[in-house]
């Protein structure tokens, strides 16, 4: 469902999470230039309410990086999030606790992101306690509210993760994160880790309780065929830096970007009739420690030309809906 | 066509302390000469296993409980661990999901590969030229440097190839490949996805493809099993699986899977969660999640019928699923 | 898979999982009576002397026969045990906590606090225990006090070692990422989500450290630095005997099983968590 009325729930304003390498002593008393992993490398974007963004890219692009820097698990290097008019990198302390109820996220790994040691009751009972979100002795019922939103049962309320499946423990997943009432829901490859004929029914409960809550949320995936069925608006990130944004349906149609293009071609169809045996891209992405000058696409870039060799290219306007970051994109503008 | 592989009946379990995880239940196919075949299934299902019990890779608490696998006319469990390895890494190969773990970490990867050469006559220095050969051959250029150095050293993409260039060293006519691109980047998985095509034509094998992403069959694969809990479900060539499915199993994934243009429609998943195996039903397995069942299926265990020429499909009520349609339409 | 769709890994009850862990409860609570009960179980009282009764053998009025001082050698392994027991447990549990926490800081924060709990490990690590535990008592002076003051500044090391690594695998789990990002203070996350998770390796150790404490502080009363007369300790029951082994080697050879006894109870028990805690895990 497309968003009605534009009003920004997140900016994201050049962000950069710079992991700097570290240096043997000798390094340090030659002087030598510290070197750094560039995870996120000047990101820019909006995010509105009510939509279901989605963010791909392939390993190492950063956008795992992106997530975490956003909620703070990291801090970032520099540059601003802005969530609802609050700088949200610069609050402290009990500040920072309080605000972090509005900003949820849901990780990759269904057998490592609940403690093993506490019933699941106790999981969403610490998180509705700790933030006070109802009174103690609603805190029965609100358990129940979220183990029905998220269709577990009841009665295994007092059971432990290694009980559980990797799909039912995402769910639990998503109802610990929504117990604390946010507004907005980062999901880290929600269902890369589970398997084929469970991935959509989590996927279909996101979509849902999105609906229903009135959620927005930021989905990442390296799952091109997932994204685009679940989301509004997708932004492509490539080396530490988002290449193109724009709606879903548009962008994996007709790309703008030459790697969004890669990415769209290299995804296998669910055809046999089409198979090619033409390579898509050669090579791998470069590493994030030696970001190529310029575009940082070039190197591997089919189209790529001088200018693309020396200037990195700004993210620009080609239609109403789609920001590219290209010096020839495929697509001049669209109608 | 010739058969190369014939698995009959293959059982293999692995035995806890309290319980035996039945993991493959009774699993039959064949592999013709030339031909790329996939073997599809969820994880649990039993086919990493069932490629594994191929080369006899099963160790404690495994082991390969019954049936028969038939690679040229030898049958592969009657033999002797010595005359096992004539077959492994020889006549057949295989190539691993997590190519960091089947390299040796502390062992550089021209030894690795030099170690594939089992002709003796060879000196050191021939095996490493040939080496570089094949390593030319997957596609990792300046060769000579690169056989000096160890695994972490290279990409996953990059050890996947060199994982390659090993297995072909000795010509093997089968490649078992268990999920091979499975934690792969998407460019990669195409770059080594034509690969193992190209290589299959050069050196002319046959390949039995494990993996749990229809995308990938789409893309490689001639013929497919649907493997669950243990049990081949449905065998079909890749044009019918994907146009006429007929098990219910096929037919949900088939329907539960975003393909493009799908944004305007609402998938349905297939409800539930895999089964357990150390407690496997008596009956279909899949009955608690289908939504054709009747009582006869949590009961009675359907036998793999021959729907059509190749086609076989293991379900009581094949009819209520004619008009099911595929992913694509034939 | 039940109705629930949940996998009901059997319940198999605690003790059925481990044989190791019911013989070592056996054994360690069989030496509990006499620890709590000595005055019920014994036969005589463990000061007494009798110069007409030294050094004679096992019988049905001196069971374990008595020492070069006439006395009960039966009553004193009795009346010793609570005193073995003691020092078995209360040396490890000082060590336990304080070695848990540091681990606990060190390996959450990293940083300067983790560097500097490391080189101070690294410098504890390479001395032996006993060479240091004797070293201390030697300085204070003997005594069980300083027995347990040596100990005690020596013991940690190993639970700060196995704590830092087993917290060094989880901090960047995800369900530790999800309590930061759910907004829970820093000490909640520590004590309530890494804690717990953490000490599994550390109490297994603590089942065998006790072993080691009692041996230690058997040791030491046997080198007669530890446990001083009149209170009797299988230590220095057994050092007392040491110079009548040939002839009279029921001195030495009663506290020595006593020792064993319990030594093996706790061993065994260590074993038997060692297996629970392990297949608890996942």
């Amino acid at each position: 469902m497309p968003v009605q009325n534009k009003e920004t729930m997140l900016k994201v304003e050049n962000l950069y999470k710079w992991f700097p390498l570290k240096r043997t002593i000798l390094d340090a008393i030659t002087k030598k230039p510290i070197r750094n992993v560039k995870a996120v490398d000047g990101v820019s974007m909006e995010i509105y309410k009510g939509e279901n963004i989605g963010l791909v890219g392939e390993s190492g692009c950063g956008k795992s990086t992106l997530a975490k820097t956003i909620i703070r698990l990291y801090e970032p290097t520099s540059g601003k999030v802005n969530f609802k008019g609050v700088d949200f990198t610069l609050l402290k302390g009990k500040n920072l606790r309080e605000k972090r109820t509005d900003i949820q996220m849901i990780f990759q790994d269904p057998y490592s992101s609940l403690n093993p040691r506490m019933s699941i009751k106790e999981t969403l009972v610490e998180a509705i306690k700790y933030h006070k979100i109802c009174k103690d002795s609603e805190i029965g019922l609100k358990v129940n509210e979220l183990l029905d939103m998220v269709s577990i049962p009841r009665y295994v309320a007092d059971r432990f993760p290694r009980e559980f499946s990797g799909g039912q423990r995402q769910r639990i997943s998503i109802a610990r994160a929504l117990a604390v009432n946010p507004e907005f829901i980062l999901a880290d490859e929600p269902v890369s880790s589970l398997d084929v004929s469970i991935q959509m029914q989590i996927i279909n409960l996101l979509s849902d309780l999105k609906n229903r809550l009135n959620l927005t949320v930021l989905f990442i995936s390296h799952n091109l065929r997932v994204v685009e069925y679940i989301t509004d608006r997708v932004a492509v990130m490539y080396l530490g830096k988002i290449v193109e944004i724009g709606n879903s349906k548009g962008l994996f149609e007709f790309p703008a970007h030459p790697y969004t293009n890669i990415l769209t071609n290299a995804t296998p169809v669910l055809d046999p009739r089409k198979k090619t045996d033409k390579i898509v891209i050669e090579g791998e992405v470069p590493s994030p420690l030696d970001v190529p000058a310029g575009c940082r696409f070039h190197p591997r870039c089919p189209f790529a030309d001088d200018i693309c060799k020396k200037v990195e290219p700004e993210m620009k306007l080609i239609s109403k809906d789609r920001y590219v970051a290209c010096h020839k994109p495929l697509i001049k503008e669209l109608s | 066509m010739n058969k190369i592989l014939e698995v009959k009946n293959l059982e293999t379990n692995f035995f806890g302390k309290t319980e035996v995880v039945k993991a493959v239940r009774g699993v039959s196919f064949n592999i013709y000469e030339g031909e790329t075949f996939g073997l599809i299934g969820e994880s649990g299902c039993g086919k990493s296993v069932t490629c594994r019990s191929i080369l006899r890779l099963i160790r404690d608490p495994g082991k390969i409980s019954g049936g028969s696998i038939i690679y040229k006319g030898r049958n592969l469990l009657e033999l002797s661990e010595k005359e096992m390895t004539e077959y492994r890494g020889k006549e057949i190969g295989m190539i691993f999901q997590e190519p960091m773990s089947a390299l040796n970490p502390v062992l550089t990867i021209g030894e690795q590969i030099c170690e594939a050469f089992k002709d003796k006559e060879l000196t050191k220095s021939d095996k490493e030229e040939k080496a570089i050969e094949f390593l030319k051959i997957v596609g990792i250029p300046s060769g000579r440097q690169r056989l000096k150095e160890y695994p972490h050293q290279f990409s996953g993409g990059m050890k996947q190839r060199a994982m390659m260039a090993a297995v072909l060293v000795s010509k093997p006519k089968l490649l078992l490949a268990d999920e091979p691109t499975t934690s792969l980047d998407v460019t990669i998985q195409d770059q080594i996805l034509k690969l193992i095509n190209r290589l299959k034509k050069e050196f002319s094998m046959s390949v039995l493809l494990v993996t749990h992403d229809l995308g990938v069959v789409a893309e490689m694969c001639d013929r497919v099993a649907v493997m669950y809990a243990g049990k081949i479900m449905e065998i079909a060539d890749i044009l019918t699986l994907f146009g006429e499915p007929r098990h219910p199993y096929t037919i949900g994934l088939s329907k539960s899977i975003p393909y493009r243009g799908a944004q305007s429609e609402r998938l349905h998943p297939i409800k539930g969660n895999p089964p357990d195996l150390s407690n496997p039903p008596k009956g279909c397995p899949f009955e608690p999640r289908c939504i054709y069942k009747e009582k006869i299926c949590e009961e009675m265990l359907p036998e793999l019928k021959e729907i059509k020429k190749g086609h076989f499909s293991r379900c009581h009520f094949l009819e209520k699923l004619e008009n099911e349609k595929g992913l694509i339409k034939l | 898979m039940n109705k629930d769709g949940l996998n009901n890994k059997k319940k198999v009850s605690l003790f059925k999982r481990s044989m190791s862990i019911n013989i070592g409860l056996i054994l360690v609570l069989i030496m509990l009576v006499p620890a709590i009960f000595p005055q019920f179980i014994s036969t005589h009282s463990y000061t007494e002397v009798s110069f007409e009764e030294m050094l004679q053998p096992p019988s049905s009025e001196h069971l374990f026969g008595t020492d070069n001082y006439g006395r009960d050698i039966f009553s004193r392994v009795v009346w010793s045990t609570r005193i073995d027991l003691t020092i078995g447990v209360l040396a490890t549990i000082v060590p336990f906590i304080t070695g848990c926490l540091l681990g606990l800081i060190a390996g959450y924060y990293g940083g300067w606090i983790d560097d500097t709990l490391m080189r101070i490990l690294d410098i504890f690590m390479a001395l032996p225990f006993m060479v240091l535990v004797i070293a201390i008592v030697a300085i204070l002076g003997p005594g069980v006090r300083n027995l347990y003051i040596a100990i005690w500044i020596v013991g940690w090391k190993y639970y700060a070692r196995l704590v830092r690594s087993e917290v060094l695998l989880i901090k960047n789990s995800e369900f530790i990422q999800a309590a930061k990002v759910l907004g829970y203070s820093n000490s909640r996350i520590l004590l309530r989500h890494v804690l717990p998770n953490t000490l599994s390796s550390s109490i297994v150790f603590a089942a065998s450290d006790v072993v080691m404490c009692m041996l230690t502080g058997a040791s030491l009363s046997f080198l007669g630095l530890g446990v001083q007369p009149p209170i009797p300790e299988w230590g220095s029951i057994i050092s007392d005997g040491r110079a009548f082994i040939s002839s009279a080697w029921w001195v030495t050879v009663f506290p020595g099983i006593a020792l064993i006894i319990l030594g093996s109870g706790f061993s065994l028990i260590g074993d038997g968590l060692s297996d629970i805690l392990r297949t608890k895990g996942r």
